[in-house]
């Protein structure tokens, strides 16, 4: 199971980072056309925004496995063992239920843009399948954080076992 | 005055909810997020705040001018798995590594250099503590001065351009990032020299913490700065595109991206393994990053309904404070949350406040945005969060978190005197920004 879901965080994380790579590569080249060939890449800024929203979201499910947000840790020599349970416990329901909330908001935001049909300007891109992926994305991270949060507290646990 | 005391208690409440999360070491972003949600959910009903949630984060992210944001960040890496920075280091040495307290003024040219092509403080700060940090004990320099100039040289990261702070102030400000780079340089000029007197002035009261390093021959110090000359040709090409208009902030980004693959590529440094690596890199920062900017859109929406800003102003205005007053207590705010949270943080949560008072006050906001990075910068180095200070201390583990702080203080002195200069002569931000604009 744990190696199943790293493989989905780290595919996750390899869809942005293929994203992010050819949004360079695509906006040098927009670049490139327009100053020396006088041959702009059509739509540039709108594959590029959406792209980007692309890498956010799908960037955020290893940022929730590994931990690695930024967040003041000023708390964090206090060793009281409740204490530290408790600050686990109560992260982690405020990270499941604000990113299960946000996968949901999203996905309604997919089902209107999917009912009225609303697309880019220039490319005439539908907003839904994005929208869709984007929820994907988010319930990736809620995955992501619920496996966080049993490896956390297995962690504790050998921790408090081996003093 | 009448003020509008709900929208004061709404703001207050919703900004000591966000302190007190990030107290209980919820991430940044998350503790936003549930504020905005939960607050705006209170006014206006659940409903509107799940419409709120479905686009206000797509919205913010997907916005162009950030899109910059991530690229520089990808550039820096590239740069970082390349060693680009030791070049950076070697060259820097080979220039001032022979003078008294040459090799902390080498780390801080390095890190003035890598700043150039990274933007971020953290990034800087622990790419020159792995190699000056053991150089400079090898040479007999004190603990303090040795985590002191690679602590305050790494905040030098987030001043020169291109800074990926610089980019978010102009994402919650809208003000241009082009004009915000190009009033950076200066400041960021007068911190490397200030930065650098410091030490000397750090060697005169206490000559025995920091030697001197050997002069180099003049083909090695030649040789060694010929390498990093690329550097700053990816630099002038940057700056001079945004400066003439060729390109945008997110092209000059990713300009800048694939000269630096380019000159790996011509240095046969550019492997698969490094691309991995660094794009890697990037989507970790990233991915912290883009929370934080969702959470501070929904928190934002929060803040604007409760009206909190405008009141803020009506305040000020009462008050009747003149434009120094003003920054003199937004200086002291900064001061005491900088060393309570992250300066990121600090950033998304008091901008949408302050700049209205500073835009109602006539303060240029290019010029504050200059002044309120510097201000954060402070934050960076202070404890007990101040994220570039646990950086080095994560990399020379025998150096006590008390002794690196003390070596932070003489660059701090020369921040204040920086943010004086920056008070007194407003055209040392405006200058180079207003020639860009006459073009």
């Amino acid at each position: 199971m744990q190696n199943i879901i790293k493989k989905i965080v780290d595919l996750s994380a390899i869809v942005a980072c293929i994203v992010l790579f050819l949004l360079a590569v695509l906006t040098f080249f927009d670049v490139f056309g327009r100053r020396f060939l006088n041959s702009p890449v059509t739509g540039t800024i709108e594959i590029v925004q959406i792209g980007m929203a692309m890498v956010a979201f799908f960037a955020m499910p290893r940022t929730f496995y590994l931990n690695a947000h930024v967040s003041a840790d000023f708390i964090n020599n206090i060793s009281i063992r409740k204490f530290e349970i408790f600050i686990l416990v109560f992260r982690f329901l405020l990270m499941l239920i604000m990113m299960s909330l946000l996968a949901y908001a999203t996905l309604l935001s997919a089902n209107s843009f999917f009912q009225d049909g609303r697309s880019t300007i220039e490319l005439e891109l539908y907003f839904y399948p994005f929208f869709y992926l984007i929820a994907f994305g988010l319930l990736i991270s809620v995955i992501a954080i619920i496996f966080w949060f049993l490896k956390s507290i297995s962690e504790k646990k050998s921790e408090w076992r081996a003093l | 005055m009448d003020l509008d005391i709900e929208s004061l208690i709404n703001g207050g409440l919703a900004f000591a909810t966000v302190l007190a999360l990030m107290a209980l070491n919820v991430p940044v972003g998350i503790s936003m997020l549930f504020v905005g949600f939960v607050g705006f959910a209170l006014i206006s009903g659940f409903d509107p705040a799940i419409v709120v949630l479905g686009f206000a984060p797509y919205e913010s992210v997907s916005k162009y001018s950030l899109s910059v944001m991530p690229l520089f960040v990808l550039m820096g890496n590239l740069a970082n798995s390349a060693n680009l920075s030791k070049n950076l280091y070697d060259a820097a040495y080979a220039i001032v590594g022979h003078y008294k307290g040459g090799l902390a003024m080498s780390t801080i040219g390095a890190c003035a250099g890598f700043g150039m092509i990274c933007g971020s403080s953290i990034a800087t700060a622990a790419t020159m503590a792995q190699m000056a940090g053991p150089e400079m004990k090898r040479h007999g320099y004190s603990d303090a001065l040795a985590s002191g100039s690679i602590a305050s040289g790494g905040t030098l990261g987030i001043i020169i351009p291109p800074s990926v702070m610089l980019v978010i102030y102009a994402y919650l400000t809208e003000q241009s990032i082009q004009a915000l780079f190009f009033a950076a340089l200066i400041p960021g000029l007068i911190a490397v020299v200030l930065y650098m007197i410091a030490i000397r002035v750090y060697l005169y009261i206490y000559p025995d913490e920091g030697g001197s390093g050997k002069k180099m021959p003049l083909d090695e110090r030649v040789s060694a700065i010929k390498k990093v000359l690329p550097v700053f040709v990816i630099f002038a090409i940057i700056m001079s595109g945004l400066y003439l208009g060729f390109f945008t902030a997110t092209e000059s980004a990713a300009v800048g991206v694939m000269l630096v693959i380019l000159l790996l590529m011509l240095r046969g440094d550019l492997t698969i393994k490094l691309l991995k690596d660094a794009t890697w890199a990037t989507i970790r920062t990233a991915g912290s990053l883009y929370l934080i900017v969702a959470g501070a859109a929904v928190f934002n929406f929060l803040i604007t309904v409760t009206g909190l800003p405008f009141t803020v102003v009506e305040y000020i205005n009462f008050l009747d404070l003149s434009p120094l007053g003003i920054m003199l207590v937004i200086c002291i705010i900064y001061l005491i949350l900088g060393a309570l949270m992250d300066s990121l943080a600090m950033l998304f949560l008091t901008i949408p406040v302050f700049y209205p008072v500073i835009v109602s006050a006539g303060i240029d906001p290019i010029w504050f945005g200059i002044f309120a990075i510097i201000v954060v910068e402070f934050g960076l180095v202070s404890p007990p969060v101040g994220m570039n200070l646990f950086v080095i201390k994560g990399v020379m583990k025998d150096t006590p978190l008390k002794t690196v702080w003390f070596g932070t203080i003489p660059f701090l002195i020369t921040d204040v005197i920086r943010i004086a200069l920056l008070l007194a002569f407003p055209a040392l931000c405006l200058y180079l920004p207003s020639l860009m604009y006459s073009q």
